[in-house]
C-alpha cells in the first residue's frame, strides 16, 4: 500500500486516537481509494463521533486486507520413509500415555518400536524429540532418532533446539562452556563412544578446574575405564583433595594390571599370612595370621586409605579393610591355592572378620569376581546382617543374570523369614533390568507374603520401589497376577498400599500391552 | 461418530483438571470388575468406598454419562476412567450382552427425549400482551443504555486512548455493570472486550479503536435499526444482548446434513463455562457454531466430541451471516474419513471479507485453508502459506506450529480454525486422508489423529 494510503491514514488516526480530540481537534483522515466513499459520508457530528465513524471506516477496511505469509521461509519438504513405516494406531495411544503420564516407559516403547522397524506417529514426533534432548530423561538420542525416521531426523533439523540430536553436541564445546552438569554429562557421553578423546578433554582444563569439580571429573572416568588412564588417575592421587584422591583410588582399584594393585597386594601380604595346616582328622586347613598394618604413611594415605575408625572397626582394622578391598583377589587365590569358599570360611572364625569380609564384598565388585562374590552370597544368607544393601547389589552385579536371579531370591526369601536390617526395596530397587518371569513370579510372591506379615513400621522407600521399580522391570505377563493376592485385610495393610497396587498393576497392564503390539509377544 | 476416541478427547470432556486425573488413574481395565460395550453404550462396575460396585454407564452417540457414585463432578473420574479405557484399550471390553442396568437407562434416555420432544410441541403459546408489554419495557431500557454509552464512547475518544489506558479496572467495569442493568449485557461484554485491548501490547492503539469504531457503529446501527434488513437488525440485537427464545428458532425448516464436529473450546466467563463448538456439514459445507452455557462444573447440555460426525438437523439463529445454530435432532453416527474441501488462502479471505461486508460484528470466523504449509516467519511466529505464497498467521498462544509441521512433512494441509481478524486458532487438520484434532490443554496444544 503507497504511503499516505489508507493504512498509513489508519495509524496516523490511531495515533491521534490516544492523545484525544480535545487536544487535537478534528483528525478526519483524507484519503482516496476504497474507503474515501465511505468517509466522504461521515457527515456533521462532533469531532469525537467522526473520529469513531472514521474508525469504524477504516479499523475494518485495514483488517479485512491482512495478509500473511511475506517473509516465511520454505523448508525443502521431508524425504519420504521408505524403510520404516509409522506403527500401529493402538502402539500411537501407547506412546500418548506414556508422554502423558508414564514417561519411565519411554526407553521400553522406544526399544520396542525399533525392534519392530516402525516409528512414531508424525503428530507426536514433536514431543518425542523434545524428550530426545532433554537433560537428565531416561531415553538418549540413539534411542530416540532410532523411532522417529526419515520425518523426524527433517524436523529436528529445521528446529535449533532439536539439531543437536542428530549431530550430537560437540563435547569439546560443551566441556569449554556448559555448567557444570552439562560438562559431566557430554564427558560421560564422549567417554562411551571414545575413552582416550574423553581423558584428553579432561587433561587439557585439569590444572584450571576448581577442587570442587576435580572428584566429579575423575569419577565420570568409569565410563570406557582402561589401562590407558591409569597414568592420568596416577597424577590425580597427588591431589591435595582427599575426595579426588578417593575418586582416583576407587577407579585404579579396577584397573587389573595397575600399579595401584600391586602397591595394596603387596601391603595385603605383608599383614596376612595363609598356610595350610592338617588337623587330627589329617584334613587339611587353611588358617590365618594377621599381622594389623602399620599407621598409615603417606604412600598410603595417597592410595586413598584413610586412618579412621568406621563400621564399628578401630583404625588399624578399618586400615586393613582398605587395603584387603584394593589388593588382587586371583594374586590371593594363586598365593594359597585356595578356593573363595575356604577363605571365607576361615575369615569368619577370625578376630578381623568384619573387616576382612567387608574388604572382600568391596574388591569382588570392583574386580568382577564371580566366585568370590558368589562365596560372599552364601555367607550373607547365613549372615542375614553382614553386608549392606549396595554391597550385596554391588556382589549380585557379578554374577550372570540367571545365578544373580537365584542367589537373590534365596537371599530375599531368607532375609523375610528374619526380619534383618536389610530392606526388600533396598535389594530390589538395584536390579534394574528386566526380570525373568520366573523370578518376577517369586519376587511378587515374596512382596504379597511380605505385605501381610511385615512389622507395623511403614516402609516407605520399599512401596515406593514397588510401584516405580518393580513395576518397571517385572516381567508384563504378570499384570494380572499383580492385581489380586495382595493381603487387603491385613492389619499391616496400609490405606495408600492400594494406590500402589494400582500403580504397579497399571504399569505392568500398560507394558504387556505394549509388547503385544510391538513385538507380537502375546505375553 | 467415529469409534475410534483419543485420550485427548476424552480428558476434554473432564468438567476439571481433578477430574482428568482421577480418571486417569482409574483408566486400567484390571481396576475393573466388568467392562462391556455395543455399538451405541459402553458400561463397566468398579468397586469404589461403598459396599457395591458404581456401575458406569456411557451412551456412546453423545456422549452421556450416567454413573451410581456419589459424585456430583459430571461426567465422574469413573465415567472419564471408563472412556479412557475405551480409548486406550477397545479390546478390553466385552463386546454385547448390556446387563439391564444398562438398556433401562438406555431406554428411559431415548422415553426422556420424545417426551421432551412431544411437550415442547404441546407447551401453550404465551400471552401475547404481557409479552409484547415486557419486550417493550425492555426496549426503553436498553434504548437508554444504549444513549449512556454512546456518550461514554465519545467521551473516551474525546479523553484519549492514551488516559483511558491508565484508567483503573473500575472505570471500565462500572459502564459495564450499567449495561448490564439496562438488560444490553452483550454491551457489557464489548466494554470488557475494549479494556482488554487497551492492555494488549504492542500495537494495542490500533485493536483499542478499531473496537471503538465498531462498538460505535453497532450503537448509531441501533439507533436507525428499523431502516436495517431483517437479518442485519437480528445481528444487531443479538449483539446488544437480546435473547433468541428457543421455541421460535425450533419452528423453522433448518438445515439437514451430517455434521462433523471440526472443534471445540472451552472458556470461562466469570462462573459460567462457555462452550464453543464448530461443526462443518459435509453435504451444504456450512459451518455453524453451538454455544452452550454452563454453571460451575455443571455439564454442557449436549456433548459434542471433536472429531467425531453424526446426522441431524441444525436451526441457525437469524442473521445476515447466519452461524449460531442450535442442533434440532440428532441421530446415530455416521462414520466416513472427511476432508475439509478448503480453498486457498485468498478465497478464504475473501469469504471473510465478504461475511465482513454483511455482518461488521462477527468476532470469530470459521475459517478453512486449504493447500497451505506451515512455515516460520521472521518474528519467530508460525504462518499456513499457500502455493501462491499468501499466508495466515497462526495464534502464537496456540503453540502447535511443530506439531503441524510434523503431520505436513512439507505437504499441504487443509486447516479449521477460529480467525479473528489477524490470527488463525487451529482446531483441526485434515492432510492424506487423516484428520486430526488440535486441543488446547495445560500443557499446551496436544494433536490427536481421530480418523
Amino acid at each position: 500500500m503507497a504511503a499516505g494510503g489508507p493504512l498509513a491514514e489508519w495509524q496516523r488516526l490511531a495515533a491521534g486516537a490516544v492523545l484525544g480530540t480535545e487536544r487535537l481537534g478534528s483528525v478526519l483522515p483524507a484519503v482516496g481509494g476504497a474507503p474515501s466513499a465511505l468517509l466522504g459520508k461521515l457527515g456533521d457530528a462532533e469531532p469525537p463521533v467522526q473520529m469513531l465513524r472514521a474508525a469504524a471506516v477504516l479499523g475494518m477496511y485495514a483488517g479485512a486486507g491482512r495478509r500473511g505469509g511475506r517473509s516465511a521461509v520454505a523448508d525443502e519438504p521431508a524425504p519420504a520413509d521408505a524403510e520404516i513405516a509409522e506403527c500401529s494406531c493402538q502402539a500411537g495411544r501407547q506412546l500418548v500415555q506414556i508422554l502423558d503420564e508414564y514417561r519411565f516407559l519411554l526407553g521400553e516403547w522406544c526399544a520396542l518400536a525399533r525392534g519392530r522397524g516402525v516409528r512414531a506417529p508424525d503428530e507426536l514426533l514433536p514431543a518425542l524429540l523434545d524428550a530426545g534432548v532433554a537433560k537428565g530423561t531416561e531415553v538418549t538420542r540413539e534411542v530416540v532418532l532410532a523411532v522417529v525416521g526419515q520425518r523426524g531426523r527433517w524436523l529436528a533439523g529445521l528446529n535449533p533446539a532439536w539439531r543437536s540430536l542428530e549431530a550430537g553436541e560437540d563435547p569439546a564445546e560443551v566441556w569449554r562452556t556448559g555448567l557444570h552438569a552439562e560438562r559431566l554429562a557430554a564427558l560421560e557421553a564422549l567417554r562411551g563412544r571414545d575413552p582416550a578423546a574423553g581423558r584428553a578433554l579432561v587433561e587439557g582444563t585439569w590444572a584450571q578446574e576448581g577442587p570442587e569439580e576435580r572428584a566429579t571429573i575423575v569419577a565420570c572416568l568409569r565410563i570406557g575405564l582402561g589401562p590407558a588412564d591409569e597414568v592420568f588417575l596416577e597424577t590425580a592421587l597427588d591431589d591435595k583433595r582427599k575426595a579426588v584422591r578417593t575418586a582416583a583410588a576407587d577407579l585404579l582399584a579396577q584397573l587389573p594390571e595397575a600399579q595401584f594393585r600391586v602397591r595394596m597386594t603387596e601391603r595385603a601380604r605383608a599383614c596376612l599370612r595363609w598356610t595350610w595346616r592338617k588337623n587330627l582328622l589329617r584334613e587339611r586347613r587353611l588358617e590365618l595370621d594377621v599381622t594389623l598394618p602399620d599407621a598409615v604413611d603417606k604412600a598410603m594415605a595417597r592410595d586413598g586409605i584413610e586412618a579412621r575408625k568406621n563400621q564399628g572397626m578401630g583404625e588399624k582394622a578399618y586400615t586393613l579393610t582398605q587395603i584387603v578391598a584394593g589388593a588382587s583377589l586371583a594374586a590371593l587365590a594363586e598365593d594359597t591355592g585356595a578356593k573363595p569358599e575356604q577363605f571365607v570360611r576361615c575369615a569368619r572364625d577370625s578376630d578381623f572378620k568384619e573387616a576382612l569380609l567387608g574388604g572382600w564384598s568391596v574388591a569382588a565388585a570392583r574386580q568382577g569376581a564371580g566366585d568370590w562374590a558368589a562365596a560372599l552370597l552364601k555367607y550373607a544368607l547365613e549372615v542375614p546382617d553382614a553386608f549392606e544393601d549396595e554391597r550385596l547389589a554391588g556382589l549380585a552385579a557379578c554374577l550372570d543374570e540367571r545365578a544373580r536371579e537365584a542367589e537373590l531370591l534365596k537371599l530375599l526369601a531368607h532375609k523375610r523369614a528374619d526380619a534383618s536390617g536389610l530392606t526388600l526395596g533396598g535389594v530390589l530397587g538395584a536390579l534394574r533390568h528386566p526380570w525373568s518371569e520366573a523370578f518376577s513370579r517369586a519376587v511378587l510372591k515374596l512382596l504379597q507374603r511380605h505385605f501381610g506379615t511385615a512389622p507395623a513400621q511403614y516402609d516407605h522407600a520399599l512401596r515406593k520401589t514397588v510401584a516405580q521399580e518393580v513395576s518397571r522391570y517385572m516381567a508384563p505377563v504378570l499384570a494380572d497376577d499383580a492385581a489380586n493376592g495382595w493381603p487387603r485385610e491385613s492389619a499391616n495393610w496400609h490405606k495408600g498400599d492400594d494406590e500402589m497396587v494400582n500403580a504397579l498393576a497399571a504399569t505392568l497392564a500398560l507394558r504387556r500391552a505394549m509388547h503385544k503390539e510391538l513385538s507380537g509377544d502375546p505375553g | 461418530m467415529s469409534a475410534q476416541w483419543s485420550r485427548a478427547q476424552v480428558l476434554e470432556l473432564a468438567p476439571d483438571a481433578g477430574s482428568a486425573k482421577a480418571g486417569q488413574g482409574l483408566a486400567r481395565a484390571a481396576a475393573w470388575r466388568t467392562l462391556g460395550c455395543t455399538d451405541q453404550a459402553l458400561w463397566g462396575e468398579i468397586q469404589g468406598s461403598g459396599k457395591n460396585p458404581y456401575q458406569v454407564r456411557i451412551d456412546l452417540s453423545e456422549p452421556a454419562f450416567k454413573c451410581s457414585c456419589p459424585s456430583r463432578k459430571f461426567p465422574c473420574k469413573h465415567g472419564i476412567g471408563l472412556l479412557l479405557i475405551f480409548a486406550d484399550q477397545p479390546g478390553a471390553f466385552t463386546a454385547g450382552g448390556a446387563p439391564d442396568w444398562v438398556t433401562d437407562w438406555l431406554e428411559r434416555r431415548t422415553q426422556r427425549t420424545e417426551q421432551r420432544a412431544a411437550k415442547a410441541a404441546e407447551r401453550p403459546p404465551a400471552d401475547p400482551e404481557a409479552r409484547a408489554k415486557r419486550a417493550a419495557q425492555r426496549a426503553d431500557k436498553v434504548h437508554r443504555g444504549v444513549e449512556e454509552l454512546a456518550l461514554w464512547l465519545a467521551d473516551l475518544v474525546r479523553q484519549g486512548l492514551g488516559a483511558a489506558q491508565a484508567q483503573p479496572v473500575r472505570y471500565w467495569e462500572n459502564i459495564a455493570a450499567r449495561m448490564v442493568d439496562a438488560q444490553a449485557p452483550g454491551l457489557a461484554r464489548w466494554v470488557r472486550n475494549l479494556a482488554d485491548n487497551a492492555s494488549s501490547g504492542e500495537g494495542w492503539q490500533e485493536r483499542m479503536l478499531a473496537a471503538a469504531g465498531r462498538l460505535h457503529l453497532l450503537l448509531e446501527a441501533y439507533a436507525r435499526i428499523d431502516a436495517l434488513p431483517a437479518a442485519l437488525q437480528a445481528d444487531v440485537r443479538t449483539c446488544i444482548g437480546w435473547p433468541t427464545p428457543k421455541e421460535e428458532l425450533l419452528a423453522q425448516a433448518g438445515v439437514t446434513d451430517a455434521w462433523t464436529v471440526l472443534g471445540q473450546r472451552i472458556e470461562r466467563e466469570e462462573k459460567l463455562r462457555v462452550q464453543r463448538t464448530w461443526l462443518w456439514g459435509e453435504a451444504t459445507g456450512r459451518e455453524a457454531l453451538i454455544l452452550q452455557f454452563a454453571a460451575g462444573a455443571q455439564p454442557f447440555e449436549m456433548a459434542f466430541v471433536p472429531g467425531a460426525r453424526f446426522e441431524g438437523r441444525l436451526v441457525y439463529f437469524p442473521s445476515a451471516q447466519p452461524l449460531r445454530a442450535i442442533v434440532a435432532t440428532r441421530t446415530d453416527a455416521a462414520s466416513g474419513v472427511v476432508g475439509l474441501r478448503a480453498p486457498g488462502v485468498a478465497a478464504a479471505r475473501d469469504a471473510y471479507v465478504g461475511a465482513l461486508a454483511e455482518q461488521p460484528w462477527i468476532e470469530r470466523w470459521p475459517l478453512r485453508v486449504g493447500g497451505v504449509v506451515p512455515r516460520r516467519d521472521d518474528a519467530g511466529g508460525w504462518q499456513l502459506v499457500d502455493a501462491e505464497g499468501d499466508g495466515v498467521a497462526l495464534d502464537e498462544r496456540t503453540a502447535c506450529g511443530w506439531q503441524l509441521l510434523a503431520i505436513s512433512g512439507g505437504a499441504p494441509l487443509e486447516v479449521f480454525g477460529e480467525w479473528d481478524g489477524a490470527r488463525l486458532q487451529p482446531m483441526s487438520v485434515a492432510t492424506e486422508g487423516r484428520l486430526f484434532t488440535v486441543a488446547q490443554t495445560d500443557a499446551g496444544a496436544q494433536i490427536a489423529r481421530v480418523a
